[in-house]
């Protein structure tokens, strides 16, 4: 089913870095066909790919195995991601509370993107799955 | 490198910056950086994204040239002024619109 902005768009990859690549240009489509502006959508990008490379480097420690969901769909002003995986689960408020890094640190930023990227960030693990939620407001 | 100004120049020739290139890209460098160029004019003209693991690798790149060493940047699209911006990296490479300015910066 072609991808449009009126439904929400679903796409499962493997949980590989080279397969994160196809999530985001999935995104990306999906924003070029609702109208988001150029900036939200690069942000949108940048906050997915860092939760994504999360989830394949310590979700799935690099392995190459398992793999992870992302819907996208877009209520109002509101774009939302949920990435689901069933790697092991980010420790108890890794979302909120990201830590300081240095400024010439050369990892560890990740959390700190996702959070400057989003207004909205909700993370569920239950079931052996995860639900990383990130939602951003188009009109913020 | 032009020798007279002594300024390295280096156009990163990956669309995606990221955390499944990082590792090519650390080891393209790697025998530029092991001789500890002073200055360094990084061309990402060619660069449509970067993530932190791209971003990663561009600061210990920066580290092993040393407490002198300088790298200016050209060539960034939006996205990748946004992840210096959101990182404060921009204050660590600096920023250039043009290589006039960048050359004029690395001096």
């Amino acid at each position: 089913m072609p991808l449009s902005a009126d439904r929400p768009g679903v796409i499962a990859i493997a949980a590989n870095l080279a397969e994160v690549r196809r999530l985001a240009a999935f995104l990306k489509e999906f924003c070029v066909r609702a109208g988001v502006v150029e900036a939200a959508s690069l942000d949108l990008e940048l906050a997915l790919v860092e939760a994504a490379n999360n989830v394949v480097e310590h979700g799935y420690t690099n392995t190459g195995q398992g793999e992870m969901t992302l819907e996208v769909s877009l209520a109002g002003d509101e774009l939302r991601l949920v990435l689901t995986d069933g790697g092991s689960p980010v420790p108890e408020g890794y979302f909120s509370q990201c830590r300081v890094v240095d400024l010439d640190a050369t990892h560890g930023r990740g959390c700190n993107i996702i959070q400057a990227c989003v207004d909205e960030i909700d993370y569920v693990s239950a079931g052996g799955f995860n639900r990383l939620t990130l939602v951003k407001r188009l009109q913020s | 490198m032009t020798g007279n100004t002594q300024i390295l120049r280096i156009l990163i020739q990956h669309p995606r910056l990221d955390a499944a290139a990082a590792p090519a890209f650390r080891d393209e460098m790697a025998g530029t950086f092991a001789n500890r160029p002073e200055r360094v004019l990084l061309d990402l003209g060619q660069v449509e994204f970067i993530d932190s693991t791209g971003l990663g690798v561009l600061v210990s790149l920066m580290k092993q040239m040393g407490p002198g060493g300088r790298i200016a940047v050209v060539g960034a699209n939006a996205a990748v002024r946004r992840l210096f911006q959101i990182t404060r990296l921009d204050t660590l490479f600096v920023i250039c619109d043009t290589e006039e300015q960048a050359d004029a910066t690395l001096g």
